[in-house]
This record gives C-alpha cells, sequence and structure tokens, in this order.
C-alpha cells in the first residue's frame, strides 16, 4: 500500500506538470485547431536561455522574466510570421503541423550550436526530502507541484470564467461567424500564441527546477503533453488537465512496475487506445 | 575514388527509401513521420536473420522487407481511424516509442536476437554480413556500390510502372478527392493500406542494405532525426513528383560535403544540418499552403 501510494504521489506530480504543459497547447489549439509545436522549441529553448543570463547577471528573477517574455515571444513570432500567413493562405492543418516542426527543429538546433547540447541543471547535489502522509517527495517536487496547480487555477479560471475564454472557443468554432460578428481574428490567434508561449514556459521553467534539462529531451515531454491533450479532449479547457492526470500516473506506474525505458511505448499504447475507442476524448467539449 | 562510391551507397540507399516516402506523402497525400521506424526494422530484421541464415541472406533480405511492409500496413489500418493531422501525431508518437524499443530491448548477459536481448539495446548489433545472390558477394564498396545504384533502379521503375498502372491512378485519386473515388466503388481503404505496406516495404529494404553495408545498426537508425531527414528529402525534393526523391536526396547527402567546404566546425555539422532540414520544411510548407503534395492533382473547371 505505502508503495502504491507513493507511486500514485509521484505519479499526480507528473501528471500537474504533463498538465500544465497540455494546458499551454490546448489553448492554442482551441481557436486555431492546430498542435503548434513551435511551442516544443519555447520549452527546450526557455531554461538553457534563463540558466545562461543568470550565469552572467547572476540575478534568476531578471532571467526568468527575459525567460517568460521570450516564450511568449517566440510563440507570437511564429504565429503573426508563419501561421497568421499560412491561415490567410488556406494552409491545411498537416501543413501548419509540418511548418511547426520545421520551427522547432530550427529553434532546438540553433539552442544546440549556441549553448550546446550537454545536460544542464538549475541545481545540484541531493534535495530535501518532505514527508507527505507516509509517502515522500522531493523538495523540487513540491516546488513543481505546487507551481503547476497555480498556473493550472490561473488557467482555468481565466479562460473558462471569462469572455477570452468565451471568445476563443467561438474562434474555434467557427471563424467566419466570429469575424462577421467584428472580432479581428488575427489580434485573437495572436493573443492566444502568446498566453501559449507564456504557460510552456512557465511549464518548462518549473520542470527545469525539478531536474535537468537540454536541447533533446524536450522533445519527447512536449509529445506526452499534446497526448495528454488528446487523451483528456482536445477541445475543452479541462480535458488537459485530466489528460496530464492519466498519463502522469500511468508514467509513474510503469516507471515502478515494469522500467523506466518503456514510458514512451506505453504513451502510444494510451493514445492508440484512446484513438479507436473514444477518438473525441475523455472529456470532450460538451458546447 | 572510394569515398565518391560510398557516398553513391548513401544516396542511392536514402533515394529507395525517399522513394517510399514520397509515396506515403506525395501520391498518397499523408504526412507521417513514422519512416525511420520502417528503416530501423528492415535493419535490424536483416542483422538478426543473416545471422541465423547465414548461407540465405537473400531470404534474410526478403523477410525484412516483408517484416517492414506488415509494419507498414498496421499503420496503414490505423491510419483509416483517424484524420490525417492526427495521423501526423501519431505517426510521432509511434517513432518515438520505435526509438525507445530499438534503445532499450537488451538484457545484459543474454544473446543477442533473443526475446530479452532483441535489439541489443544501444551497443546496436555488429558483424552484419553483406547480402549474397547468385554466389555473387558484395563485400567490396565498387560492388556494393553496383549493387545499390542497381537496387535503386529496380525499385524506380518498378514504383513508377506501378504509378502508371490503374492501382497507382485509384492512389492519386485517394489523394485528391476521397468521397468521390468511394463513390466511384473504389476501396479505398484496401489501396491505403498496399500503399503503406508497399511505401514501407521499399524503406525497409533501404534499412536492409545500409545496415549490411555499414556492418551495423543501431537505435540511432531510428531516431526522428532521420525521419525528419527522410521527410526533408522528398519535400525538399518536390513531393508526388517523379524525380522528387532522388533531387531531395542528392541534395540533403551532398549538403555534408558544402558545410565541409564551408568549414563549419565539425562538431556544429549534424546540428548546422538538421538546422537546415528544419528551415527547409517550413520554406517548403508556405510555398505549398494548401498540402505539401506537388502539382499532380485534378484541376478544377
Amino acid at each position: 500500500m505505502d508503495e502504491l501510494s507513493q507511486t500514485l504521489l509521484n505519479g499526480l506530480v507528473r501528471g500537474l506538470m504533463i498538465a500544465t504543459l497540455a494546458a499551454g497547447f490546448t489553448i492554442v489549439y482551441i481557436p486555431t485547431r492546430v498542435f503548434d509545436l513551435t511551442l516544443a522549441g519555447v520549452y527546450v529553448a526557455v531554461p538553457i536561455v534563463v540558466l545562461e543570463i543568470a550565469l552572467v547577471t547572476n540575478s534568476y528573477p531578471l532571467a526568468v522574466a527575459f525567460g517568460l517574455l521570450l516564450g511568449a515571444g517566440i510563440s507570437l513570432i511564429s504565429e503573426l510570421a508563419s501561421h497568421y500567413p499560412l491561415h490567410r493562405r488556406g494552409g491545411t492543418a498537416g501543413t501548419h503541423l509540418i511548418c511547426s516542426l520545421g520551427i522547432y527543429i530550427a529553434i532546438s538546433q540553433g539552442i544546440v550550436i549556441l549553448f550546446g547540447g550537454d545536460v544542464k541543471y538549475f541545481r545540484q547535489g541531493p534535495d530535501h526530502l518532505v514527508r507527505i502522509a507516509g509517502s515522500v517527495l522531493t523538495f523540487g517536487q513540491v516546488v513543481a507541484g505546487t507551481l503547476s496547480v497555480v498556473l493550472l487555477v490561473i488557467f482555468y479560471l481565466c479562460l473558462t470564467n471569462t469572455t477570452l475564454g468565451l471568445r476563443l472557443r467561438a474562434l474555434g468554432s467557427n471563424p467566419t461567424e466570429f469575424s462577421l460578428r467584428g472580432y479581428n481574428i488575427r489580434s485573437y490567434r495572436a493573443l492566444a500564441s502568446t498566453l501559449g508561449g507564456l504557460i510552456v514556459a512557465s511549464s518548462a521553467l518549473v520542470a527545469a527546477y525539478q531536474h535537468s534539462f537540454d536541447a533533446y529531451s524536450g522533445f519527447t515531454t512536449v509529445l506526452v503533453a499534446i497526448v495528454a491533450s488528446i487523451i483528456g479532449g482536445a477541445s475543452s479547457f479541462k480535458a488537459p488537465v485530466f489528460g496530464g492526470l492519466l498519463l502522469g500516473i500511468l508514467h509513474s506506474m510503469v516507471v515502478f512496475y515494469i522500467s523506466t525505458s518503456w514510458v514512451d511505448v506505453f504513451t502510444l499504447l494510451a493514445l492508440l487506445t484512446i484513438l479507436v475507442l473514444r477518438p473525441t476524448g475523455i472529456l470532450p467539449d460538451s458546447t | 575514388m572510394e569515398y565518391a562510391l560510398h557516398l553513391l551507397v548513401f544516396t542511392s540507399l536514402y533515394t529507395i527509401a525517399a522513394i517510399g516516402v514520397n509515396l506515403i506523402v506525395g501520391y498518397c497525400g499523408l504526412l507521417t513521420v513514422a519512416h525511420a521506424a520502417y528503416f530501423a526494422i528492415g535493419g535490424y530484421a536483416y542483422a538478426l536473420l543473416a545471422h541465423s541464415l547465414n548461407s540465405h541472406r537473400g531470404l534474410a533480405l526478403l523477410a525484412a522487407v516483408v517484416l517492414s511492409a506488415l509494419l507498414g500496413s498496421a499503420f496503414g489500418v490505423l491510419s483509416l481511424f483517424v484524420d490525417r493531422h492526427m495521423l501526423l501525431l501519431v505517426s510521432l508518437v509511434l517513432q518515438v516509442a520505435a526509438a525507445t524499443t530499438a534503445s532499450n530491448w537488451y538484457s545484459a548477459g543474454r544473446a543477442v536476437g533473443s526475446i530479452w536481448n532483441l535489439t541489443n539495446g544501444p551497443f546496436g548489433i555488429t558483424s552484419i554480413p553483406k547480402p549474397t545472390f547468385f554466389g555473387v558477394h558484395f563485400q567490396s564498396t565498387e560492388r556494393f556500390a553496383l549493387l545499390a545504384t542497381a537496387t535503386l533502379l529496380l525499385v524506380y521503375i518498378f514504383d513508377r510502372r506501378l504509378l502508371l498502372s490503374p492501382w497507382g491512378k485509384v492512389v492519386v485519386a485517394i489523394r485528391d478527392d476521397e468521397q468521390v473515388t468511394r463513390s466511384l466503388g473504389k476501396r479505398v481503404g484496401l489501396v491505403r493500406v498496399q500503399a503503406f505496406a508497399l511505401a514501407s516495404a521499399y524503406i525497409g529494404l533501404a534499412g536492409a542494405l545500409f545496415a549490411s553495408y555499414l556492418s551495423y545498426i543501431g537505435p540511432t537508425t531510428a531516431t526522428i532525426e532521420e525521419s525528419f531527414l527522410l521527410l526533408a528529402m522528398v519535400l525538399v525534393g518536390g513531393a508526388g513528383s517523379r524525380y522528387g526523391p532522388l533531387l531531395g536526396a542528392g541534395i540533403l547527402i551532398a549538403l555534408p560535403e558544402l558545410l565541409r567546404l564551408l568549414q563549419i566546425q565539425s562538431s556544429y555539422a549534424p546540428s548546422a544540418r538538421l538546422l537546415f532540414y528544419g528551415v527547409a520544411i517550413v520554406v517548403v510548407a508556405h510555398l505549398r499552403p494548401r498540402g505539401v503534395a506537388a502539382d499532380d492533382s485534378i484541376q478544377s473547371t
């Protein structure tokens, strides 16, 4: 029972981090109907740039602020320079996806050329342990989990209880009607991309606080977040939370009972199962 | 001369793989990135079977192609259940899972090829024998270059004949308008699965020959970067076009040589190469926003 509760607690923390990342993708997906893999480039670039700036300026708050701006900026520029022009020219969803994949490759390899591909850390050495109801979490896990909850609450409250969230869903549902009602599609798409970049940058920094990071491992993490979003039901704001928690617990179980090496295979199996049995996701948007 | 032959072998083998990718991306109009998985399956299957069937290496090559085709047809069946842009995401996850499996199916102390140690994990499989056909051995670089080029020629001619046949026209019709093709009584699902099987057979064949040429296959063959390379070859050369795979493979295989001429530091060269692929993909996507397949579509009146 202790092992099970420990595994579940680890899965919960991991799931919250996946959910936060998935929320960033969802906020871009809902109005644009595109899984923007540029955000994977944001996830990879932000922690590395923050570390480099912190080493130069000796100020982590300044570096973090710059990193968040950088994440939002990369996503905004990608939307204005690439995705919106493609949208105006009738670009298919596949073209958007493949274009964003190209942007991710360019960003990640640019980071490797500028800062190297070696593994980096914000913190080193053994971490403090925190006991919670018979289980043990590291201090990094507690911080990551807490910050993830805060980000998710802000994300959920802002987007489900405000007209902004309603308008973003309206844009995704019927862009023509949305435009005819006098709303500027370009502005709302740009706003969604900026918010998505901000959330993904925050999520990347939270994850980097807990464990190491490099220019290569971000892609797999981001794919897991996209799978969480799909499993939950990509058209809903609450779905990434559910999908993230589910995948986090699944990963934790696989790591404990099987092996950490096979986590990606189980992610694929979970995705295939949902796509075949319930293609709209477990909690699709009911509107 | 030896180096030129080596480049010729690489270009030929990657062109064979690119012909397979072109069939899926260009002619079927389906964007996927699981190509390196088929490439690796072909390589690993040949490596394991060639050791077991030492005197029947041609049979090992055939079996490797068939195994790749089976994986491809399974993915083709999956493509019938998911929409196009979700298929790209599924193929991404499949590719990552394939790379993980190649890296981690390892157990120390167990025989390579056994159920506990199928791929030998990060160490890969070495001492892979080169194929032998009708008593002719292809040990030297010159002979292997001849084999690779001849195989490319055969695959190219076969592929062209197939695409010009009624089956090929149905494939293109499905890409252009699946509903109309279905309404004309064509078995869309079956043709798509056949196309996936054929494409992955080409890619698996390239992978098997690649493994035999290097006498080594490892998990680096199954990485997402290899898939990006194959996709970039097709997109740069022109998806759905007759000479696209050859053009794309030629340009992208020659690229590292260009980087050498520009005196790009060797430690940066792999990243510079991938950076170029990424930019190439973005440029091609913007040049063809309505779909990266080439303009073989039926013109509307």
